[in-house]
Protein backbone atom coordinates (compact mmCIF):
# COMPACT_ATOMS: atom_id res chain seq x y z
CA UNK A 1 0.00 0.00 0.00
CA UNK A 2 1.69 3.01 -1.20
CA UNK A 3 1.51 5.81 1.84
CA UNK A 4 -0.71 8.34 0.32
CA UNK A 5 -1.93 9.99 3.49
CA UNK A 6 -0.28 13.27 3.90
CA UNK A 7 -1.09 16.20 6.66
CA UNK A 8 -2.62 15.74 9.99
CA UNK A 9 -6.46 13.87 10.76
CA UNK A 10 -8.80 14.11 12.35
CA UNK A 11 -11.68 11.85 13.64
CA UNK A 12 -15.19 12.67 12.18
CA UNK A 13 -18.16 13.02 14.16
CA UNK A 14 -21.96 13.53 14.13
CA UNK A 15 -21.82 16.63 16.40
CA UNK A 16 -19.37 18.16 14.04
CA UNK A 17 -21.43 18.22 11.10
CA UNK A 18 -23.02 20.92 11.51
CA UNK A 19 -19.89 23.28 11.92
CA UNK A 20 -18.28 22.25 8.83
CA UNK A 21 -17.88 24.65 6.01
CA UNK A 22 -15.76 24.63 3.01
CA UNK A 23 -14.74 28.18 2.45
CA UNK A 24 -11.30 29.25 2.46
CA UNK A 25 -11.74 30.76 5.89
CA UNK A 26 -13.33 27.72 7.81
CA UNK A 27 -11.23 24.75 9.17
CA UNK A 28 -10.78 21.56 7.64
CA UNK A 29 -8.53 19.14 8.72
CA UNK A 30 -6.06 17.36 6.14
CA UNK A 31 -8.04 14.67 5.95
CA UNK A 32 -10.93 13.00 8.30
CA UNK A 33 -11.04 9.71 9.64
CA UNK A 34 -15.02 8.18 9.75
CA UNK A 35 -15.42 5.22 11.16
CA UNK A 36 -17.99 3.35 8.76
CA UNK A 37 -19.90 1.49 11.51
CA UNK A 38 -20.69 5.25 12.36
CA UNK A 39 -21.58 6.00 8.89
CA UNK A 40 -22.78 3.44 7.21
CA UNK A 41 -26.26 3.54 8.32
CA UNK A 42 -26.52 7.04 8.57
CA UNK A 43 -29.80 9.07 8.71
CA UNK A 44 -30.74 11.26 5.51
CA UNK A 45 -30.07 14.06 7.08
CA UNK A 46 -26.73 13.73 7.91
CA UNK A 47 -26.03 12.18 4.30
CA UNK A 48 -25.77 15.24 2.32
CA UNK A 49 -23.11 17.20 4.85
CA UNK A 50 -21.39 13.97 5.17
CA UNK A 51 -20.98 14.06 1.21
CA UNK A 52 -20.13 17.25 1.18
CA UNK A 53 -17.37 16.43 2.89
CA UNK A 54 -16.28 13.47 1.27
CA UNK A 55 -16.36 15.58 -1.99
CA UNK A 56 -13.80 18.09 -0.25
CA UNK A 57 -11.51 16.87 1.83
CA UNK A 58 -9.64 13.16 1.37
CA UNK A 59 -11.38 10.51 3.72
CA UNK A 60 -9.80 7.07 5.68
CA UNK A 61 -11.97 4.49 7.40
CA UNK A 62 -11.22 3.24 10.84
CA UNK A 63 -13.33 -0.07 11.80
CA UNK A 64 -14.11 -1.38 15.11
CA UNK A 65 -16.54 -4.38 14.51
CA UNK A 66 -14.81 -7.16 11.99
CA UNK A 67 -13.14 -8.64 14.88
CA UNK A 68 -10.15 -9.97 12.80
CA UNK A 69 -9.07 -12.16 16.17
CA UNK A 70 -12.38 -14.04 16.30
CA UNK A 71 -12.95 -17.47 16.07
CA UNK A 72 -15.43 -16.78 12.98
CA UNK A 73 -14.34 -14.97 9.92
CA UNK A 74 -16.32 -11.65 9.69
CA UNK A 75 -20.07 -11.63 8.37
CA UNK A 76 -20.38 -11.43 4.74
CA UNK A 77 -23.46 -8.71 5.40
CA UNK A 78 -21.23 -6.75 6.82
CA UNK A 79 -18.41 -7.10 4.94
CA UNK A 80 -20.52 -6.01 1.58
CA UNK A 81 -21.95 -3.26 3.56
CA UNK A 82 -18.56 -2.05 4.49
CA UNK A 83 -17.32 -2.44 0.85
CA UNK A 84 -19.85 -0.85 -0.24
CA UNK A 85 -19.55 2.44 1.72
CA UNK A 86 -15.67 2.30 1.13
CA UNK A 87 -16.33 2.53 -2.76
CA UNK A 88 -18.94 4.91 -2.64
CA UNK A 89 -17.08 7.65 -0.82
CA UNK A 90 -13.50 6.33 -2.57
CA UNK A 91 -12.13 5.48 0.46
CA UNK A 92 -8.92 3.82 0.06
CA UNK A 93 -7.26 2.83 3.45
CA UNK A 94 -8.84 0.75 5.80
CA UNK A 95 -7.85 -0.08 9.74
CA UNK A 96 -9.01 -2.65 12.03
CA UNK A 97 -7.82 -3.74 15.16
CA UNK A 98 -5.13 -6.34 16.39
CA UNK A 99 -7.50 -7.72 18.82
CA UNK A 100 -11.23 -9.44 18.34
CA UNK A 101 -14.46 -8.11 19.56
CA UNK A 102 -17.31 -10.63 19.14
CA UNK A 103 -16.54 -14.43 19.78
CA UNK A 104 -19.11 -16.78 18.02
CA UNK A 105 -20.49 -14.12 16.36
CA UNK A 106 -21.78 -12.22 19.77
CA UNK A 107 -20.30 -9.07 20.54
CA UNK A 108 -18.60 -7.79 23.69
CA UNK A 109 -18.54 -3.83 21.76
CA UNK A 110 -15.25 -3.95 23.32
CA UNK A 111 -11.70 -4.68 21.65
CA UNK A 112 -10.62 -7.81 23.51
CA UNK A 113 -6.63 -9.00 24.13
CA UNK A 114 -5.78 -11.73 22.12
CA UNK A 115 -2.96 -14.23 22.88
CA UNK A 116 0.47 -13.47 21.97
CA UNK A 117 0.97 -16.45 20.13
CA UNK A 118 2.96 -17.85 16.50
CA UNK A 119 -0.86 -19.98 15.98
CA UNK A 120 -2.71 -16.37 16.90
CA UNK A 121 -0.51 -14.56 14.01
CA UNK A 122 -2.01 -17.20 11.47
CA UNK A 123 -5.48 -16.90 12.71
CA UNK A 124 -5.35 -13.04 12.58
CA UNK A 125 -3.57 -13.29 9.24
CA UNK A 126 -6.05 -15.60 7.70
CA UNK A 127 -8.77 -13.23 8.61
CA UNK A 128 -6.68 -10.56 7.60
CA UNK A 129 -6.22 -11.72 4.23
CA UNK A 130 -9.79 -12.85 3.99
CA UNK A 131 -10.94 -9.08 4.35
CA UNK A 132 -7.99 -7.65 2.05
CA UNK A 133 -9.74 -9.75 -0.72
CA UNK A 134 -13.04 -8.65 0.05
CA UNK A 135 -12.78 -5.54 -0.39
CA UNK A 136 -9.85 -5.36 -2.72
CA UNK A 137 -7.92 -3.36 -0.48
CA UNK A 138 -4.51 -3.61 1.81
CA UNK A 139 -4.95 -3.16 5.23
CA UNK A 140 -3.86 -1.40 8.30
CA UNK A 141 -3.84 -3.14 11.14
CA UNK A 142 -3.98 -1.33 15.04
CA UNK A 143 -2.00 -2.17 17.68
CA UNK A 144 -4.41 -2.03 20.66
CA UNK A 145 -4.66 -0.98 24.09
CA UNK A 146 -4.88 -3.76 26.97
CA UNK A 147 -5.62 -4.14 30.49
CA UNK A 148 -5.44 -7.86 30.48
CA UNK A 149 -2.44 -10.09 29.21
CA UNK A 150 -3.33 -13.43 27.93
CA UNK A 151 -0.87 -16.34 27.61
CA UNK A 152 1.78 -15.66 25.26
CA UNK A 153 4.73 -17.38 23.70
CA UNK A 154 6.02 -13.85 22.39
CA UNK A 155 6.31 -10.51 23.52
CA UNK A 156 3.68 -8.17 22.44
CA UNK A 157 6.41 -6.45 19.67
CA UNK A 158 7.92 -9.39 18.09
CA UNK A 159 4.14 -10.35 17.79
CA UNK A 160 2.50 -7.30 15.94
CA UNK A 161 6.08 -7.35 13.64
CA UNK A 162 5.79 -11.01 12.57
CA UNK A 163 1.60 -10.29 12.14
CA UNK A 164 2.75 -7.65 9.85
CA UNK A 165 5.37 -9.95 8.01
CA UNK A 166 2.80 -12.43 7.68
CA UNK A 167 0.07 -10.81 6.68
CA UNK A 168 1.27 -8.01 4.72
CA UNK A 169 -0.73 -5.54 6.22
CA UNK A 170 0.58 -2.01 7.81
CA UNK A 171 0.44 -0.57 11.28
CA UNK A 172 -1.54 1.75 12.37
CA UNK A 173 0.87 2.95 15.01
CA UNK A 174 -1.68 4.20 18.02
CA UNK A 175 0.44 6.40 20.43
CA UNK A 176 -1.80 6.57 22.79
CA UNK A 177 -2.44 2.70 23.32
CA UNK A 178 1.03 2.53 23.66
CA UNK A 179 1.51 5.26 26.06
CA UNK A 180 -1.51 3.32 27.95
CA UNK A 181 -0.07 -0.30 27.27
CA UNK A 182 3.33 1.37 29.06
CA UNK A 183 1.75 2.82 32.46
CA UNK A 184 -0.36 -0.12 33.21
CA UNK A 185 1.66 -3.00 32.31
CA UNK A 186 5.17 -0.83 33.37
CA UNK A 187 7.07 -0.62 30.18
CA UNK A 188 9.66 2.33 28.05
CA UNK A 189 7.06 3.28 25.68
CA UNK A 190 9.13 4.96 23.48
CA UNK A 191 11.92 1.58 23.44
CA UNK A 192 8.22 0.06 22.78
CA UNK A 193 8.08 2.28 19.97
CA UNK A 194 11.50 1.55 18.30
CA UNK A 195 11.16 -2.02 18.50
CA UNK A 196 8.60 -2.15 15.82
CA UNK A 197 8.96 -2.52 12.29
CA UNK A 198 8.46 1.21 11.51
CA UNK A 199 9.04 0.63 7.97
CA UNK A 200 5.71 -0.53 8.19
CA UNK A 201 3.43 2.40 10.27
CA UNK A 202 0.86 3.44 7.63
CA UNK A 203 -0.56 6.71 9.90
CA UNK A 204 -0.40 7.42 13.55
CA UNK A 205 -3.28 7.48 15.83
CA UNK A 206 -3.14 9.69 19.03
CA UNK A 207 -5.91 10.27 21.96
CA UNK A 208 -6.78 10.94 25.53
CA UNK A 209 -6.85 8.89 28.37
CA UNK A 210 -7.77 8.82 32.03
CA UNK A 211 -7.10 7.32 35.08
CA UNK A 212 -10.10 4.98 36.29
CA UNK A 213 -10.34 4.98 40.35
CA UNK A 214 -12.61 1.67 40.46
CA UNK A 215 -10.51 0.00 38.06
CA UNK A 216 -7.17 1.46 38.99
CA UNK A 217 -5.71 1.50 35.70
CA UNK A 218 -5.44 3.95 33.14
CA UNK A 219 -8.27 4.15 30.64
CA UNK A 220 -7.70 4.66 26.79
CA UNK A 221 -11.08 6.41 26.54
CA UNK A 222 -10.98 8.79 23.77
CA UNK A 223 -12.96 11.35 25.39
CA UNK A 224 -10.23 13.38 26.93
CA UNK A 225 -7.76 16.10 25.35
CA UNK A 226 -3.94 14.50 24.60
CA UNK A 227 -2.21 14.56 27.56
CA UNK A 228 1.51 16.45 27.42
CA UNK A 229 3.44 12.89 27.92
CA UNK A 230 1.59 11.48 25.19
CA UNK A 231 2.55 14.23 22.29
CA UNK A 232 5.92 14.10 23.84
CA UNK A 233 6.01 10.46 22.80
CA UNK A 234 4.24 12.08 19.22
CA UNK A 235 6.75 14.02 18.96
CA UNK A 236 9.63 11.24 19.31
CA UNK A 237 8.24 9.38 17.43
CA UNK A 238 8.17 11.59 14.58
CA UNK A 239 11.62 11.87 14.43
CA UNK A 240 11.52 8.14 13.82
CA UNK A 241 9.32 8.64 10.66
CA UNK A 242 7.64 10.25 8.59
CA UNK A 243 3.75 9.59 8.73
CA UNK A 244 0.87 11.34 9.28
CA UNK A 245 -1.03 11.43 12.58
CA UNK A 246 -4.57 11.99 13.70
CA UNK A 247 -6.59 12.65 16.79
CA UNK A 248 -9.30 10.09 17.41
CA UNK A 249 -12.03 11.71 20.11
CA UNK A 250 -15.16 9.62 20.18
CA UNK A 251 -16.29 9.94 23.61
CA UNK A 252 -17.47 13.63 25.59
CA UNK A 253 -17.36 15.42 21.90
CA UNK A 254 -16.31 18.68 22.76
CA UNK A 255 -16.95 21.50 19.79
CA UNK A 256 -15.21 21.69 16.50
CA UNK A 257 -13.80 24.78 17.58
CA UNK A 258 -11.99 22.73 21.02
CA UNK A 259 -10.79 19.96 18.47
CA UNK A 260 -9.48 22.87 15.74
CA UNK A 261 -7.14 24.16 19.01
CA UNK A 262 -5.91 20.14 19.43
CA UNK A 263 -5.40 19.71 16.23
CA UNK A 264 -3.44 23.02 15.42
CA UNK A 265 -1.38 21.38 18.54
CA UNK A 266 -0.74 18.04 16.60
CA UNK A 267 0.17 20.21 13.48
CA UNK A 268 2.43 22.23 14.72
CA UNK A 269 4.36 19.30 16.38
CA UNK A 270 3.78 17.49 12.53
CA UNK A 271 5.38 20.47 11.13
CA UNK A 272 8.47 20.33 12.83
CA UNK A 273 9.33 16.79 12.88
CA UNK A 274 12.36 15.58 10.44
CA UNK A 275 11.48 14.61 7.19
CA UNK A 276 13.12 11.12 6.44
CA UNK A 277 14.16 10.81 2.67
CA UNK B 1 -1.26 -23.59 23.47
CA UNK B 2 -5.30 -23.90 22.65
CA UNK B 3 -5.83 -20.28 21.70
CA UNK B 4 -9.91 -20.50 21.16
CA UNK B 5 -10.26 -21.94 24.83
CA UNK B 6 -8.36 -19.49 26.01
CA UNK B 7 -11.00 -16.15 24.37
CA UNK B 8 -13.94 -18.39 24.92
CA UNK B 9 -12.65 -18.39 28.44
CA UNK B 10 -11.84 -15.01 28.52
CA UNK B 11 -15.22 -14.28 26.85
CA UNK B 12 -17.33 -16.38 29.31
CA UNK B 13 -15.83 -14.71 32.21
CA UNK B 14 -16.25 -11.04 31.19
CA UNK B 15 -19.98 -11.78 30.07
CA UNK B 16 -20.71 -13.05 33.61
CA UNK B 17 -21.04 -16.83 32.45
CA UNK B 18 -18.04 -17.98 34.66
CA UNK B 19 -16.36 -16.55 37.97
CA UNK B 20 -13.84 -13.84 36.91
CA UNK B 21 -10.15 -15.30 37.94
CA UNK B 22 -8.29 -12.29 37.11
CA UNK B 23 -8.89 -8.53 38.59
CA UNK B 24 -7.54 -7.77 35.35
CA UNK B 25 -10.34 -9.92 33.54
CA UNK B 26 -12.58 -7.87 35.77
CA UNK B 27 -11.70 -4.60 34.31
CA UNK B 28 -12.84 -5.94 31.29
CA UNK B 29 -16.20 -7.03 32.68
CA UNK B 30 -16.16 -3.63 34.32
CA UNK B 31 -16.09 -2.29 31.01
CA UNK B 32 -17.92 -4.20 28.47
CA UNK B 33 -20.60 -3.56 31.22
CA UNK B 34 -20.27 -0.24 31.26
CA UNK B 35 -20.74 0.46 27.80
CA UNK B 36 -23.84 -1.83 27.48
CA UNK B 37 -25.55 -0.23 30.02
CA UNK B 38 -24.99 3.44 28.90
CA UNK B 39 -25.66 2.86 25.53
CA UNK B 40 -29.24 0.74 26.89
CA UNK B 41 -29.64 3.72 29.77
CA UNK B 42 -29.30 6.46 26.42
CA UNK B 43 -31.30 5.28 24.64
CA UNK B 44 -34.20 4.21 26.99
CA UNK B 45 -34.15 7.12 29.52
CA UNK B 46 -37.56 6.75 30.61
CA UNK B 47 -36.89 2.47 31.60
CA UNK B 48 -33.39 3.78 33.05
CA UNK B 49 -35.29 5.88 35.41
CA UNK B 50 -38.27 3.84 36.18
CA UNK B 51 -34.97 0.41 36.96
CA UNK B 52 -33.83 3.13 39.29
CA UNK B 53 -36.63 4.39 41.01
CA UNK B 54 -38.29 0.90 41.66
CA UNK B 55 -34.51 -0.52 42.42
CA UNK B 56 -34.77 -2.58 39.77
CA UNK B 57 -30.67 -1.80 38.92
CA UNK B 58 -29.89 -5.57 40.32
CA UNK B 59 -32.25 -7.20 37.66
CA UNK B 60 -31.55 -5.19 35.22
CA UNK B 61 -27.47 -5.85 35.50
CA UNK B 62 -28.45 -9.51 35.73
CA UNK B 63 -30.79 -9.28 31.90
CA UNK B 64 -27.65 -7.34 30.10
CA UNK B 65 -25.02 -10.09 31.18
CA UNK B 66 -27.36 -12.94 30.49
CA UNK B 67 -28.06 -10.65 26.95
CA UNK B 68 -24.24 -10.31 26.55
CA UNK B 69 -23.95 -13.87 26.49
CA UNK B 70 -26.06 -15.10 23.85
CA UNK B 71 -27.88 -12.06 21.98
CA UNK B 72 -26.08 -9.02 20.67
CA UNK B 73 -25.26 -10.08 17.34
CA UNK B 74 -25.01 -6.89 14.98
CA UNK B 75 -22.07 -5.28 14.58
CA UNK B 76 -24.20 -1.58 14.53
CA UNK B 77 -24.22 -0.93 18.46
CA UNK B 78 -26.82 1.76 17.59
CA UNK B 79 -28.93 -1.92 16.92
CA UNK B 80 -27.79 -2.98 20.46
CA UNK B 81 -31.17 -1.81 22.11
CA UNK B 82 -33.13 -3.03 19.67
CA UNK B 83 -31.60 -6.60 20.22
CA UNK B 84 -31.97 -6.26 23.84
CA UNK B 85 -35.99 -4.99 23.61
CA UNK B 86 -36.27 -8.53 21.89
CA UNK B 87 -34.05 -10.58 24.63
CA UNK B 88 -36.40 -9.13 27.14
CA UNK B 89 -39.67 -9.62 25.72
CA UNK B 90 -39.20 -13.36 25.39
CA UNK B 91 -36.46 -13.88 28.77
CA UNK B 92 -37.88 -14.04 32.58
CA UNK B 93 -35.98 -11.09 33.52
CA UNK B 94 -37.92 -7.64 34.70
CA UNK B 95 -41.30 -9.20 34.31
CA UNK B 96 -43.06 -7.24 37.41
CA UNK B 97 -43.25 -4.00 34.95
CA UNK B 98 -45.88 -5.05 32.96
CA UNK B 99 -46.19 -2.80 30.36
CA UNK B 100 -42.01 -3.40 29.59
CA UNK B 101 -42.44 -4.19 26.65
CA UNK B 102 -44.57 -1.03 25.27
CA UNK B 103 -42.15 1.46 26.97
CA UNK B 104 -39.21 -0.09 25.18
CA UNK B 105 -40.65 -0.67 21.82
CA UNK B 106 -42.13 2.89 22.02
CA UNK B 107 -38.81 4.44 23.50
CA UNK B 108 -37.51 2.66 20.97
CA UNK B 109 -39.58 3.95 17.67
CA UNK B 110 -37.27 7.45 18.53
CA UNK B 111 -33.66 6.11 17.40
CA UNK B 112 -35.02 3.68 14.76
CA UNK B 113 -36.92 6.72 13.30
CA UNK B 114 -34.07 9.08 13.72
CA UNK B 115 -31.92 6.06 11.26
CA UNK B 116 -33.69 6.17 8.63
CA UNK B 117 -32.23 6.15 5.41
CA UNK B 118 -35.05 7.28 3.00
CA UNK B 119 -35.36 10.88 1.38
CA UNK B 120 -38.60 12.97 2.09
CA UNK B 121 -40.06 12.92 -1.47
CA UNK B 122 -40.94 16.19 -3.17
CA UNK B 123 -44.66 17.54 -2.15
CA UNK B 124 -46.99 17.06 -4.60
CA UNK B 125 -50.55 18.32 -4.39
CA UNK B 126 -52.98 15.55 -2.31
CA UNK B 127 -55.07 14.38 -4.40
CA UNK B 128 -57.54 10.97 -3.30
CA UNK B 129 -56.96 9.72 -6.75
CA UNK B 130 -53.41 9.10 -6.88
CA UNK B 131 -51.77 6.02 -5.84
CA UNK B 132 -49.59 6.28 -2.25
CA UNK B 133 -48.43 4.09 0.24
CA UNK B 134 -46.94 4.16 3.81
CA UNK B 135 -43.45 5.98 3.92
CA UNK B 136 -40.60 3.47 5.35
CA UNK B 137 -39.64 6.52 7.34
CA UNK B 138 -42.84 5.86 9.33
CA UNK B 139 -43.88 3.63 12.20
CA UNK B 140 -47.61 2.17 13.08
CA UNK B 141 -47.74 0.58 16.35
CA UNK B 142 -50.77 -0.51 18.61
CA UNK B 143 -49.83 -0.51 22.50
CA UNK B 144 -51.23 -1.63 25.02
CA UNK B 145 -50.90 1.34 27.45
CA UNK B 146 -51.44 5.08 26.37
CA UNK B 147 -47.17 5.67 25.50
CA UNK B 148 -48.20 9.19 24.67
CA UNK B 149 -49.65 9.82 27.81
CA UNK B 150 -46.29 8.46 29.43
CA UNK B 151 -49.58 6.85 31.43
CA UNK B 152 -48.35 3.26 32.15
CA UNK B 153 -50.97 1.95 35.05
CA UNK B 154 -53.84 1.24 33.27
CA UNK B 155 -54.41 -0.61 30.09
CA UNK B 156 -55.82 1.41 27.53
CA UNK B 157 -54.93 0.46 24.16
CA UNK B 158 -52.89 3.08 21.97
CA UNK B 159 -52.72 3.37 18.19
CA UNK B 160 -49.85 5.55 17.67
CA UNK B 161 -48.13 6.84 14.44
CA UNK B 162 -44.33 7.75 14.63
CA UNK B 163 -42.63 9.69 11.94
CA UNK B 164 -39.82 11.48 10.70
CA UNK B 165 -40.84 15.39 10.56
CA UNK B 166 -38.53 16.61 7.72
CA UNK B 167 -39.26 20.25 8.72
CA UNK B 168 -38.05 20.06 11.58
CA UNK B 169 -35.84 17.28 11.65
CA UNK B 170 -36.86 15.35 14.64
CA UNK B 171 -39.01 12.47 15.43
CA UNK B 172 -42.97 13.21 15.87
CA UNK B 173 -45.64 11.06 17.41
CA UNK B 174 -49.96 11.38 17.06
CA UNK B 175 -52.27 9.49 18.26
CA UNK B 176 -54.77 8.06 15.91
CA UNK B 177 -58.27 6.24 15.84
CA UNK B 178 -58.98 2.94 15.00
CA UNK B 179 -60.33 2.94 12.06
CA UNK B 180 -57.60 5.26 10.81
CA UNK B 181 -54.82 2.94 12.09
CA UNK B 182 -56.34 0.28 10.61
CA UNK B 183 -56.98 1.70 7.33
CA UNK B 184 -53.16 2.91 6.95
CA UNK B 185 -52.04 -0.82 7.53
CA UNK B 186 -54.63 -1.82 4.17
CA UNK B 187 -54.07 0.57 2.17
CA UNK B 188 -52.19 -1.08 -1.10
CA UNK B 189 -50.06 0.97 -3.23
CA UNK B 190 -51.52 -0.43 -6.69
CA UNK B 191 -54.53 1.33 -6.11
CA UNK B 192 -55.60 4.85 -5.59
CA UNK B 193 -56.36 6.14 -2.06
CA UNK B 194 -59.73 6.58 -2.83
CA UNK B 195 -60.09 3.25 -4.54
CA UNK B 196 -58.32 1.89 -1.23
CA UNK B 197 -60.72 4.03 0.89
CA UNK B 198 -63.95 2.58 -1.06
CA UNK B 199 -62.45 -1.39 -0.53
CA UNK B 200 -62.04 -0.73 3.09
CA UNK B 201 -65.03 1.03 4.28
CA UNK B 202 -66.87 -1.65 2.28
CA UNK B 203 -64.70 -4.19 4.10
CA UNK B 204 -65.74 -3.22 7.45
CA UNK B 205 -69.82 -1.84 6.57
CA UNK B 206 -69.01 1.29 7.09
CA UNK B 207 -71.30 3.62 5.33
CA UNK B 208 -68.64 5.64 2.36
CA UNK B 209 -70.80 9.15 2.58
CA UNK B 210 -70.47 9.13 6.24
CA UNK B 211 -67.22 8.80 6.12
CA UNK B 212 -65.44 9.91 3.22
CA UNK B 213 -65.24 13.86 4.08
CA UNK B 214 -63.29 12.55 7.32
CA UNK B 215 -61.36 10.49 6.26
CA UNK B 216 -60.08 12.68 2.99
CA UNK B 217 -59.03 15.42 6.19
CA UNK B 218 -56.77 13.29 7.97
CA UNK B 219 -55.72 11.57 5.02
CA UNK B 220 -54.41 14.95 3.08
CA UNK B 221 -52.77 15.86 6.75
CA UNK B 222 -50.93 12.93 6.53
CA UNK B 223 -50.06 13.40 3.03
CA UNK B 224 -48.86 17.23 3.64
CA UNK B 225 -46.62 15.18 7.02
CA UNK B 226 -44.82 13.06 4.18
CA UNK B 227 -46.29 9.87 5.96
CA UNK B 228 -48.04 9.34 3.16
CA UNK B 229 -45.86 9.29 -0.12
Amino acid sequence: MKNTIKGCGLGLRSEFLADISFDKKSFSPSWWEVTPENWINMPIWYRDKFDEIAQNTPMVAHGVSLSLGSNKKPKKKHLKELKSFLDTYNINFYSEHISYSSYDNVQAHELLPVPLTHNMINMLSNNIKYVEDFLGRNISIENASYYHVEPSTLSESDFINELLHKSGAKLLLDINNVYVNSLNHGYDAKKFIKSLDLDQVSYIHTAGHYFDDTVQMTIDSHGTKVNNDTWELLRYTLKEIDVSPMIERDNNIPKLKIMEKEYNKMKKIYNKRITHG
Amino acid sequence: MDERKIQKSFVDQITGRKKVKEKSIGVYKYLVHHSFYDVLTNTYPIFSNLIKKKNFIKEFDKSIFKFMQTSAISPYIWQMPNEYRKFIKKSKFLKKIKYLDDLLHFEYTELYLFMQKNKSKKHTKFNMTNNYTISKSVLLHKYQYNVLASNFEDKEKTFVLGYFDFKLQEVAYRPMNDLLFKFLNFIDKKISLKSNLRLFLKKNQIPYKDYVKEFEKALKELANQKVLV
